[in-house]
């Protein structure tokens, strides 16, 4: 064979091998849209009168250590909380624990083990650490899917996320499945609030990294698990976690956990707001908000009003409080509505999590000083009631 | 785990393995056998987990590239012959440690612009490496080859990754040959000034 036939079938070859990915990257498509943001109406009987039900999911000690719950709707209308708990953060001991709440009962299941480490590395086939962050999501035909973190080390530079599908409301769970995000050891990624839908179809996982630098971003994943890109909502380490409140179909704003560096000590950390206008495409850079926030976790929904409501610790240095905000103007102002927890003791609450049930009630689930995992229930007549 | 990450893995165990054991050196029938002794115990399992869960924990799926690489270096490691030729490893492990340099930094968030996040479907991305694999088929086919064959991986989706990236370049190759680079470099700083150390012309002589 001669060099230039030699050159000639190797370039064939070349144009087999990346004719597929270059088909898929320049053919045409629709352009990205979120799905219509799922704004659920009250049901017309619904009381008017306020209510506002505080409990704690489970009363007695279950772990030394419990964190970071994440609230998703059934699709028979029961609320499924997962949370880790263990020994401590990053402890092998850590497992993720499940409990249902059946609106109109006021009672949370008892506690039960999800997976932990042990199940997870056998699922997986590698090693693992520890547990972390999980982040719940109902899908419209039902199913429900949790994205959760484990490390291979005890910091959560080691971290990656993996996905596990319930089909019957929580019962039973597919194996444990691990998303490929970063090209260092796959390590660095985290979860911490719930997934959203796009209109093809996919997940937007908001997602956050935590190795060298630490910035929020936003995964698309297929519903199986495949990562088919991702976006940076911002660089450097300026902040993290995000929580996406979808506005309409191309709009959308992304609240985020400050980081608060030594430059920034002459100023209050506030909470953070990214805007996007083409679906998650691109974000613009985060602005600081007038709630103020000590670099703990903060969530926002969309309610059934039209209004975003913001769940944060408004302390500059402690999270001692947690306060409840409102924006009637697609998040440009807050006004803070309640204190929902402030303690004198030194008390911890921390990492909100919040929906809106198809029966209009709003109900957050957050850390409790970081031994129990507390419910709190409301309606838009308790929320309408505290309009400063 | 993957087909491509089993393969991957066990390559990696199986290398390390076969540098650690004696192999013997006249018989192609036990040379074949410690391979698959090396094989074997790479499925070995030490709580609750094969030898190979425990790096495929900490370094995630291995690359096509380092796949080859370590295949050529047990093929080596067998038959006493070296599979690869040393300017072509040379160039892959140059080539490794420039894009190291460019991606992993870049996709730290160092700065806004994620070159990883380009590898999940970019046409740009993808015409770029379509024409480096034809323009390094010209100078060097071997990794032109392998460029190829990373290709052809991420076509048949052998790995958990479905960024193109994760096929060509992972951190242990990276890492190894930056280790390599230094190495190179430091051999180069040594060069010159033991060159001039009285007596060297006379000693090297043959």
């Amino acid at each position: 064979m001669t060099a230039r036939s030699q050159r000639l079938s190797f370039l064939a070859l070349v144009g087999i091998a990346f004719a597929p990915p270059c088909i898929r990257a320049f053919s045409p498509r629709a352009g990205l849209r979120f799905a219509e943001a799922s704004v659920s109406l009250p049901s017309p009987g619904a009381p008017a009168h306020p209510i506002r039900e505080d409990r704690f999911v489970y009363t007695h000690r279950l772990t030394r250590f419990a964190h970071s719950p994440t609230l998703t709707e059934l699709a028979n209308g029961d609320l499924l909380l997962v949370w880790f708990g263990g020994d401590g953060e990053g402890s092998p001991s850590v497992g993720l624990y499940q409990s249902t709440y059946r609106p109109g009962v006021g009672m949370w299941t008892r506690p039960l083990l999800l997976t932990d480490r042990e199940q997870t590395q056998a699922e997986l086939g590698r090693y693992v650490f520890t547990l972390g962050n999980p982040a719940l999501w109902t899908a419209p035909e039902g199913s429900v899917y949790l994205f959760y973190v484990t490390s291979w080390a005890a910091g959560w530079s080691g971290s990656s996320i993996h996905l596990k599908i319930s089909r019957d409301n929580g019962k039973t769970w597919t194996p444990a499945k691990r998303l490929v995000t970063s090209p260092f050891f796959n390590s660095g990624t985290l979860v911490r609030n719930n997934p959203y839908l796009y209109r093809d179809g996919t997940i937007g996982l908001p997602a956050y990294h935590e190795l060298l630098g630490v910035f929020p971003e936003i995964l698309r994943v297929r519903r199986d698990g495949r990562v088919l890109g991702k976006t940076r909502i911002d660089y450097g380490k300026r902040s993290l976690q995000p929580s996406i409140v979808t506005l309409d179909e191309e709009r959308a704003l992304a609240l985020l956990r400050p980081r608060p560096s030594r430059a920034d000590r002459d100023r209050e950390p506030r909470v953070l707001l990214s805007r996007t206008t083409d679906a998650g495409q691109h974000w613009s850079r985060p602005a600081a908000l007038e709630l103020t926030n000590p670099g703990s976790s903060v969530v926002g929904l969309r309610a059934s009003d039209g209004s975003i409501l913001a769940v944060t610790n408004l302390s500059t240095t402690s999270r001692n409080d947690l306060s409840l905000a409102r924006s009637v103007d697609s998040g440009k102002t807050w006004t803070v509505m309640a204190a929902i927890e402030h303690s004198e003791q030194g008390h911890q609450f921390a990492y909100p999590t919040l929906v809106q049930a198809t029966d209009g009630r709003i109900h957050l689930a957050y850390a409790w000083n970081y031994a129990r995992i507390k419910h709190v229930e409301f309606n838009m007549a308790w929320l309408d009631d505290h309009v400063p | 785990m993957s087909p491509g990450a089993t393969i991957g893995q066990t390559l990696l165990v199986s290398a390390v393995l076969l540098y650690l054991l004696p192999v013997p050196r006249f018989s192609a029938i036990l040379r074949s056998a410690t391979l698959v002794v090396c094989v074997g115990i790479s499925f070995f399992r030490i709580g609750g987990l094969s030898l190979i869960a425990y790096p495929s924990g900490l370094l995630g799926d291995l690359s096509i590239t380092t796949q080859i690489l370590l295949a050529c270096s047990i093929a080596s490691r067998l038959t006493g012959v070296d599979v690869l030729p040393d300017r072509d490893r040379s160039f892959l492990l140059t080539t490794a440690a420039v894009s190291g340099l460019l991606l992993y930094p870049l996709s730290s968030g160092l700065t806004g612009l994620d070159l990883y996040s380009w590898g999940f479907g970019s046409g740009v991305l993808m015409i770029g490496l379509a024409l480096a694999t034809f323009v390094s088929w010209c100078f060097r086919p071997v990794a032109a080859v392998m460029l190829l064959l990373g290709v052809v991986a991420f076509d048949l989706n052998l790995l958990a990754s479905t960024n193109i990236w994760d096929y060509l370049l992972d951190p242990a190759l990276v890492l190894f040959a930056w280790g390599w680079g230094l190495v190179l470099l430091m051999r180069r700083f040594r060069a010159p000034s033991s060159s001039l150390a009285p007596g060297t012309a006379e000693a090297s002589q043959p």
